[in-house]
């Protein structure tokens, strides 16, 4: 099914998994509990446009159908991750995660 | 196109009532006076939740799936729906005294473990990954709102940004790998998947492996599996007791409930090499989470370990591949669910402040058989279906699970398994000591903070049934047994 | 397999056949309700009974429970020797996948004998111990746990399938734990003594792993199945791997409950409870359910050959080994405990010679005479005690033999008692550990006869021990009550003999342990006497037919030699103590002293030491590691301490670990996300 794809398919592809791994890389170097975030939010953008790359070109809506659930749940997730955020500075006057140590072994 | 009637939108009744209740309780919340509005939104999540069961009873034959495929409501649904309801229920029973002395009495406590439930409830039902991640999502933005309930604490804070971080970057994995599913099969349907890759039987493409491998790692996550297991000992500690109590049970069966679903009907054809990654998955985490509870001083903490533990037990099931191994996934959920619940129930009553950075230390349970008998006794036969000693639940919960992997031919992961049993008593054991073998040291005691009065039927309640299942427990190996059958 | 359950059913179709013209036993259930009563009574309804009410009551319960016993033996002697195996259901207990289990009793000649001895030994227990308890603060939860023990003991032997004795087995476990600790008040002592629980648990694995074995491939769980079914498959393929498996687990799960090698590092350490407890769960009762078990899955051991050959070498080398330990301990009650060991690993070595009924014979008259051995021990440390309390001595050791000396004119019925004991343990005919031990040593030398070779040391092993044992026993009695008291001046004013709910239980032990090996008189004193041989007989028959053993017959002259060898050994013992200790007056050195082979023995061969430096502090390492090293360095000391230190480091990777806590927790999934697509690719 996916031999006979053309050459576009494949661009957007690499292209979603490249900033999807720079996503990953944000998450794991980032210490501002912000910017960690708004890579995560670049890890979902590119599993969209995978999504929506593979609905255009298998002419299936499910992908994109799919992509407004993402988005959407995406927005739930900033709404409470904010608020969560906005406690933590209230608590600490701080956004860096290495701060917040109070937890372990 | 759009039919109504083709969407069987009364098999889907219970659900319907849940959101029924919630809508009704936030009304409570703004019709009574402060103060008092909180017991108000307790009740009626109560009685809400018991309708909510009694639908789902009344409602059994109403079986088949609805939404076009979407979901899908079997034995396997009811069983979790039966569950899962039953443990929001106990959660939601005995929070209201425990969060009045956090300072958190807050309607939307009751709001959050409704719609996280009503998550839970997805994910058992679900027929399409699109469903699989709907669920899930639900259930976790409720989650990391409930474990930081307590806005002042900053362990609180803490747990619920680990947690909500790693959380919403394993979701990014799990989108993913279904972004990569749907291009392999063009559809996200479990059972399209499933005729798909049965189609191609032994020549599955390497993307589709790719895929499956991402959203193994998302169900890992959230039934926290080592090397997956990060944020769920800080999370657990660091969230309000009875919410640690809710997460370590509900969305786990939520998860697995899941886990079943997907790879034994979806991936049913690859299980040769889920089964290996599992039995790696599952010995580590047996003796991680082991390990690790070894070393606690705190009983908060101690369980939040042993419960990665039970999940690495889980996994052994889980990697057989056939019924057997299924219902003994199933029968462990419920009892695991009694017990911990229990045994988090008493850990709130003898802990002495909850403000108190030593809280839950085990030093508080010296001697608590001459302080309070009954409270020993009761964790005392928590501790004993958490090790896995008969004539508890706990017991035939293991046996079940180390007999199916050893039908199955994983003797060597059963033997593993055992092992890890028989190290876990010592943890669990210890905390024997303290409340049996040590003398109360009266100066350093101080009254607690006990058993509220809605506590006291609950842990009754899960002390019986404890025992009970231990007694009989064909009845409910019985029910899971005919649950699975939709899977295999 | 089909075929082979329509096989079992239709053998326990005979059996409910049979069933119908026996006797309703159901009544049984009594058995565990008399100890119910007593534990639920004394733990929750009794909040301030006078002490006296407390200990009669619970001992009354278990006398109850005796009474019971007693009526099913004679149930059991009315009827045919063929048909005295009845089932006793209760009810349907679990039914699924193919595995049914009842929850039912098995009354037969062994479990008959077993609960015999347990509530028997028990009802003593309980009296004696109203005296020896007098005045503790915990009086009532003594009696309670005592009474839970008995109840799980009862369960144990009675089950008529393995989950139910497991049930049993746990619950021993577990009321053992909770009596041994019963007096520990400072930490480290309780953490130490979880050492009976965990290698118990080593050996409950090995159950565990048999009985998940025995599930798969042979169906079934219930011993009147799953033995029919285990000779049908296996009877023409001895030493299949599987029943092997099978004997060798069982034979874990043995060494664990029984003590032996490598496992009975609990036992000696368990000594710490009271003395009532030591001899009733650590003598006489608990640490026999694993000889008990071993009997009863004969089938298994005769079926593989190869296993039973280990257990005999386990039970032989056991004996020796714990015996010489033995001849080098200062603490009465360790000497005991060695002792325990020692004998238990005879009964063990019995079972690994096909000897079942002698090894279940041996569990009993050592049931009366250990017992009375360990009563006899409380008695004189309680003398020792109010001799050293009558000077305010609080430093002295009132178990060390080394402080004692000529009690014998100070405590008469003790010390005959304890004499009488002696002469039983040491096998001296006409005393009941003769019968039994000769037994078992003419088993073992026709095993010997039958097999040849290697297969004498069974015989020799035993023997030496015998030596070794009546050496060690005598050495005890010499220097505990002949020679002068070594005690503290003026302590002997304050020595007295102990009341008489003490020495009267004393004294009925006393006369079982010289009678109760009269049931079991050898063949050399005429035919049929051998009433305990014959009364097992039908328990292990089915086992012997299934392989056609026949055990080498003996001709008299050979009987009368074993015997004369085996007399001659243990008057050689006595007499080496006899000299040593009585003529030469010799006293046994204090601990700075000891050098040499002594002090290795006296060390138990630095065992505890062995096994802490190469278990103990290995296993604390891992965990160290674990969680110093993985979790709070890697994971959170990566962040915390280790930040200033690794960008000195500078290394990349090590630049991920660094950024915070989250961070790291998200590297290492991020790694486990690699190795598993990694996993699949390379599928």
């Amino acid at each position: 099914m996916i031999m006979d794809l053309t050459v576009g398919l494949n661009h957007y592809l690499i292209l979603a998994a490249i900033l999807f791994a720079i996503g990953v890389m944000g998450v794991l170097t980032r210490r501002n509990i912000l910017i960690i975030f708004m890579s995560v939010e670049m890890m979902l953008n590119s599993a969209n446009m995978t999504l929506i790359a593979f609905s255009h070109y298998l002419e299936n809506a499910g992908g994109m159908i799919f992509t407004f659930f993402t988005l959407t749940v995406a927005a739930a997730e900033v709404g409470v991750g904010l608020a969560i955020v906005v406690t933590i500075f209230r608590n600490t006057e701080s956004l860096d995660v290495r701060k917040l140590n109070l937890l372990k072994n | 196109m759009f039919d109504v009637a083709t969407m069987q939108i009364s098999r889907l009744l219970p659900e319907m009532i849940l959101i029924g209740v919630a809508l009704a309780a936030i009304l409570v919340d703004v019709m009574l006076p402060k103060g008092k509005s909180t017991r108000g939104v307790q009740w009626t999540v109560i009685i809400g939740l018991i309708v909510v069961l009694a639908s789902t009873f009344f409602n059994r034959e109403n079986t088949g799936p609805a939404f076009g495929g979407m979901v899908v409501i079997d034995g396997f649904t009811m069983f979790f729906r039966l569950v899962l309801t039953f443990i929001t229920l106990l959660i939601v029973t005995v929070s209201e005294t425990y969060l009045g002395s956090l300072n958190i009495r807050i309607a939307e406590y009751y709001l959050l473990l409704v719609f996280s439930l009503f998550g839970m409830l997805l994910m058992a039902m679900a027929q399409d990954l699109l469903i699989v991640f709907l669920g899930i999502e639900t259930m976790s933005v409720c989650l990391y709102a409930l474990v930081g309930m307590s806005r002042h604490k900053h362990a609180s804070n803490e747990g619920a940004i680990k947690y909500f971080l790693l959380g919403s970057f394993t979701t990014a994995f799990f989108v993913y790998g279904i972004a990569l599913m749907f291009g392999v099969v063009g559809s996200t349907n479990i059972v399209d998947i499933m005729v798909y890759l049965s189609g191609v039987s032994g020549n599955v493409p390497m993307l589709a492996w790719a895929s499956a491998g991402l959203i193994l790692v998302a169900f890992a996550f959230k039934a926290a599996l080592v090397p997956f297991h990060w944020w769920s000992p800080d999370a657990y500690e660091g969230a309000p007791t009875t919410v640690t109590a809710f997460m370590s049970t509900a969305p786990k069966a939520a998860a697995f409930a899941a886990f079943l679903r997907v790879f034994y009907v979806a991936f049913g054809d690859m299980s040769e090499t889920w089964t290996t990654v599992l039995w790696v998955i599952a010995a580590i985490t047996m003796t991680f989470g082991n390990l690790l509870a070894l070393r606690q001083d705190s009983v908060k903490r101690m369980l939040a370990f042993s419960s990665i533990t039970h999940a690495g037990y889980l996994a052994v099931a889980l990697l057989t591949f056939d019924q057997m191994g299924a219902a003994a996934i199933l029968f462990y959920l419920m009892i695991y669910a009694l017990m911990n619940i229990g045994a988090f129930l008493v850990a709130i009553a003898v802990n002495r402040n909850e403000n108190d950075e030593k809280g839950y230390a085990f030093e508080d349970y010296r001697g608590l058989v001459f302080r309070k008998p009954a409270m020993a006794l009761a964790m005392l036969v928590f501790m004993l279906a958490l090790a896995g000693i008969p004539p508890t639940a706990g017991f035939f919960g293991k046996y079940y699970i180390f007999s199916a992997a050893v039908k199955s031919g994983f003797v060597g992961l059963a033997v593993i398994g055992v092992l890890n049993s028989a190290v876990s008593v010592y943890y669990y054991l210890r905390l024997i000591v303290f409340m049996f073998l040590k003398d109360r040291d009266e100066a350093s005691e101080t009254p607690g903070f006990n058993l509220s009065g809605e506590m006291v039927p609950i842990v009754i309640f899960c002390v019986i049934l404890v025992l009970l299942i231990g007694f009989f427990p064909d009845a409910l190996l019985a029910v899971a047994t005919r649950s699975v059958t939709v899977l295999l | 397999m089909e075929h082979a359950a329509e096989q079992v059913h239709h053998a326990a179709d005979t059996v409910a056949a049979a069933a119908a013209h026996a006797p309703d036993l159901h009544y049984a259930i009594w058995l565990l309700l008399f100890p119910l009563i007593g534990l639920v009574v004394n733990g929750l309804i009794n909040r301030n009974w006078p002490e006296k009410l407390t200990g009669w009551f619970g001992s009354l319960m278990i006398i109850g429970s005796f009474s019971v016993a007693v009526s099913l033996f004679m149930q059991l002697l009315k009827l045919d020797p063929h048909h005295r195996a009845v089932n006793v259901t209760f009810f349907n207990w679990l039914n699924i996948g193919g595995l049914h289990l009842d929850f039912a009793f098995l009354i037969d000649p062994l479990s008959v004998v077993m609960i015999l001895v347990v509530t028997g030994i028990s009802s003593l227990i309980h009296i004696y111990s109203i005296g020896y308890m007098h005045g503790d603060a915990r009086f009532r939860v003594f009696f309670t746990y005592l009474n839970l023990f008995v109840f799980f003991m009862l369960i144990l032997v009675l089950g008529n399938n393995y989950p139910i004795m497991f049930i049993g087995w746990e619950g021993v476990g577990l009321a053992s734990y909770l009596l041994i600790g019963f007096w520990w008040e400072d930490m480290s002592k309780a953490e130490a003594g979880m050492k009976a629980f965990v290698v118990n648990r080593i050996g409950d694995f090995g159950v565990l792993i048999a009985m998940f074995l025995m599930f798969s491939h042979l169906g079934t769980l219930t011993f009147s199945e799953v033995f029919p079914a285990a000779a049908q498959h296996y009877a023409h393929d001895l030493n299949n791997a599987v029943i092997v498996g099978i004997g060798l687990m069982l034979l874990l799960g043995a060494a664990g409950k029984s003590a032996q090698f490598p496992l009975y590092v609990w036992l000696p350490d368990a000594m710490a409870g009271p003395t009532p407890v030591s001899a009733l769960i650590h003598a006489a009762t608990m640490v026999t359910a694993g000889v008990y078990m071993i009997a009863r899955s004969s089938m298994f051991y005769v079926l593989a050959p190869n296993a039973a050959w280990v257990v005999a070498l386990i039970g032989g080398f056991t004996a020796l080994f714990a015996a010489t330990i033995g001849l080098r301990q200062f603490d009465i009650k360790k000497v005991l405990a060695y002792s325990t060991v020692s004998q238990l690993g005879y009964m063990v070595m019995a079972c690994g010679v096909f000897a079942f009924g002698a090894g279940v014979f041996h569990l009993m008259t050592h049931a009366f005479f250990k017992a009375l051995l360990f009563l006899g021990s409380g008695a004189v440390i309680h003398t020792m005690h109010g001799g050293l309390h009558h000077v305010n001595d609080h430093h002295t050791d009132p178990q060390d033999i080394r402080n004692m000396g000529g009690l014998r004119k100070k405590i008469p019925v003790t010390f005959w008692t304890f004499l009488l004991a002696t002469l039983a343990i040491a096998g001296i005919p006409g005393f009941s550990g003769f019968f039994s031990k000769d037994e078992i040593l003419a088993y073992a030398f026709m095993f010997f006869k039958g097999e040849g070779g290697l297969t004498i040391l069974p015989y020799v092993l035993g023997l030496v021990a015998a030596g070794l044992t009546a050496f060690y026993m005598f050495r005890l009695v010499y220097l505990t009550f002949y020679g002068k008291y070594k005690g503290p001046e003026g302590s002997e004013e304050g020595l007295h003999e102990s009341p008489a709910v003490m020495t009267v239980p004393l004294m009925i032990l006393a006369i079982l342990a010289v009678i109760g090996g009269w049931v079991g008189l050898p063949p050399v004193l005429g035919e049929n006497l051998n009433k305990m041989h014959h009364w097992l007989e039908p328990v292990f028959a089915p086992s012997f037919e299934a392989v056609h053993y026949h055990p080498e017959h003996l001709s008299m002259g050979t009987e009368w030699v074993l015997i004369t060898i085996a007399v001659l050994t243990a008057l050689f013992g006595i007499g080496l103590a006899w000299m040593f200790y009585i003529k030469q007056g010799r006293e046994a050195k204090p601990d700075s002293e000891q050098t040499g082979f002594a002090k290795v023995l006296w060390k138990k061969y630095y065992l505890d030491e062995i096994y802490n430096a190469g278990v103990i502090q290995p296993l604390i390492k891992t965990c160290k590691f674990f969680w110093h090293g993985v979790d709070e360095k890697v994971v959170d000391g990566g962040m915390v301490h280790g930040s200033a230190r690794t960008v000195r480091w500078g290394g990349s990777v090590l630049r991920t670990l660094q950024t915070g806590v989250v961070g790291n927790y998200a590297v290492l999934l991020v790694i486990g996300v690699v190795a598993i697509l990694l996993a699949v690719y390379v599928r």
